[in-house]
């Protein structure tokens, strides 16, 4: 089966200047959710790596070259994802955090509140709104392009 | 072979308590405008290290873009974190700096350099983590100058040497930042603490308490006790009116490297 083909305006190359492709590391307990954000992300031309829990996230961080874009679950054994997201801003300067969970009480309840280059959306999401919350979170819009200069 | 004792080090679990306490009596105004100077109005990345309590961090929050703080004591970072907000606070190693090179625009040390175990590495350090046009910043005391004047020193004097083994001069501390690769360096007087506290307050009201400053925590009991006897014996001495003299300065030691070509 061919691999489906999501609209040019989500890809994460299509800005005007060609730019390597934005790294991202994708993490939950749940395999099944793990591979359908990954197969989404790939497909909108993003380069990924998964791990199935924070410790994995923390080894794969310090092997690879810097993730941009941590996308993670809130509630998984040892680490949730709150505490995962301040270890890897703490280590990453500039990497950005999605939280992907179906229970954003727990995490509010944890964290009070999202701190700058943080976003969260509630699980389960849609293939355009996962794109749509990652490229607003990357590139300040919703079409995975860089926001055009305004006059100021 | 010398009859030198090994190196006292002030294990800033046991301060994290009681840190803050300083900053409700002693200004620390030049400190602070130093500070502002130092980081200017362009938001750099900043890293403190040595953060304790994150004190200063909560002072330069709004001029700077990113602000991580930087401490061994996992007691002083829990503090910092108490304040919340979007302090990003790393338990390390001053001679280890956790982030890839060219992370920073500016690193900060406030009363903290005296605690790092190689200053040599530190520098290397930070040089390696700063930017091109990046810049160093080390505020702390000089007790090598003899101009000041200090109760902690006054009635534990063993606190002197201590403190002179532990703190460099400035142009000692110049010269090893152009060793680092620092391609500009200056130092200057940048606050003057002064206070006059009571000392039958000070005996009841935590400041006279190995958590107040680490200089204490250095002691070993025997010598704390017996600086509290000294203390209390002049205060006695002086009908419970004794007034305990802090009047020292702190140094700001600046290392700079040239922007990029």
């Amino acid at each position: 089966m061919p691999s489906r083909v999501l609209p040019f305006r989500h890809s994460a190359t299509a800005n005007p200047e060609a730019r390597p492709p934005v790294r991202v590391l994708i993490v939950d307990d749940e395999a099944e959710m793990r591979q359908y954000v990954d197969r989404i992300m790939r497909d909108a031309g993003y380069e990924t790596a998964l791990a199935a829990d924070g410790e994995q996230a923390i080894g794969l961080s310090s092997r690879e070259p810097p993730f941009e874009l941590l996308i993670t679950d809130e509630m998984m054994p040892r680490i949730p994802g709150h505490q995962l997201a301040r270890y890897m801003r703490e280590r990453y300067l500039d990497i950005k955090v999605l939280y992907l969970t179906g229970f954003r009480d727990v995490l509010f309840k944890e964290k009070g509140s999202l701190w700058a280059d943080e976003a969260f959306l509630d699980k389960p999401c849609t293939p355009d709104g996962l794109l749509e919350a990652v490229s607003l979170l990357m590139f300040g819009t919703v079409d995975g392009r860089k926001p055009e200069r305004s006059e100021s | 072979m010398s009859d030198a004792s090994p190196p006292r080090v002030a294990d800033y679990d046991r301060v994290a308590d009681g840190y803050d306490h300083r900053y409700s009596f002693l200004r620390y105004d030049g400190v602070r405008e130093t500070l502002f100077e130092f980081l200017g109005t362009d938001r750099p990345r900043t890293l403190e290290v040595g953060c304790g309590t994150g004190y200063w961090m909560r002072a330069a929050a709004d001029r700077a873009s990113l602000l991580v703080g930087m401490d061994v004591s996992a007691r002083m970072l829990a503090k910092a974190r108490e304040h919340g907000g979007d302090a990003r606070v790393v338990r390390a190693r001053s001679e280890d700096l956790p982030w890839p090179g060219a992370s920073f625009d500016r690193i900060v040390c406030v009363n903290a350099l005296h605690h790092f175990s190689d200053r040599a590495r530190f520098f290397a350090e930070a040089r390696r983590v700063l930017r091109p046009g990046g810049a160093l910043l080390s505020v702390g005391k000089d007790p090598h100058a003899e101009r000041d004047e200090w109760w902690v020193y006054e009635y534990f004097p063993e606190t002197v040497a201590l403190d002179r083994a532990r703190f460099a001069q400035a142009r000692i501390l110049r010269g090893e930042l152009a060793r680092a690769g620092f391609d500009w360096a200056e130092s200057f007087e940048a606050d003057r603490i002064e206070a006059l506290q009571p000392a039958t307050a000070a005996l009841s009201d935590g400041t006279i308490d190995p958590a107040f400053t680490s200089q204490l925590t250095l002691l070993t009991p025997d010598e704390f006790d017996r600086g509290v006897e000294r203390l209390r014996a002049a205060n006695a001495a002086a009908g419970g009116a004794l007034q305990l003299i802090t009047d020292f300065r702190l140094y700001a030691v600046v290392g700079r490297l040239a922007p990029a070509s």
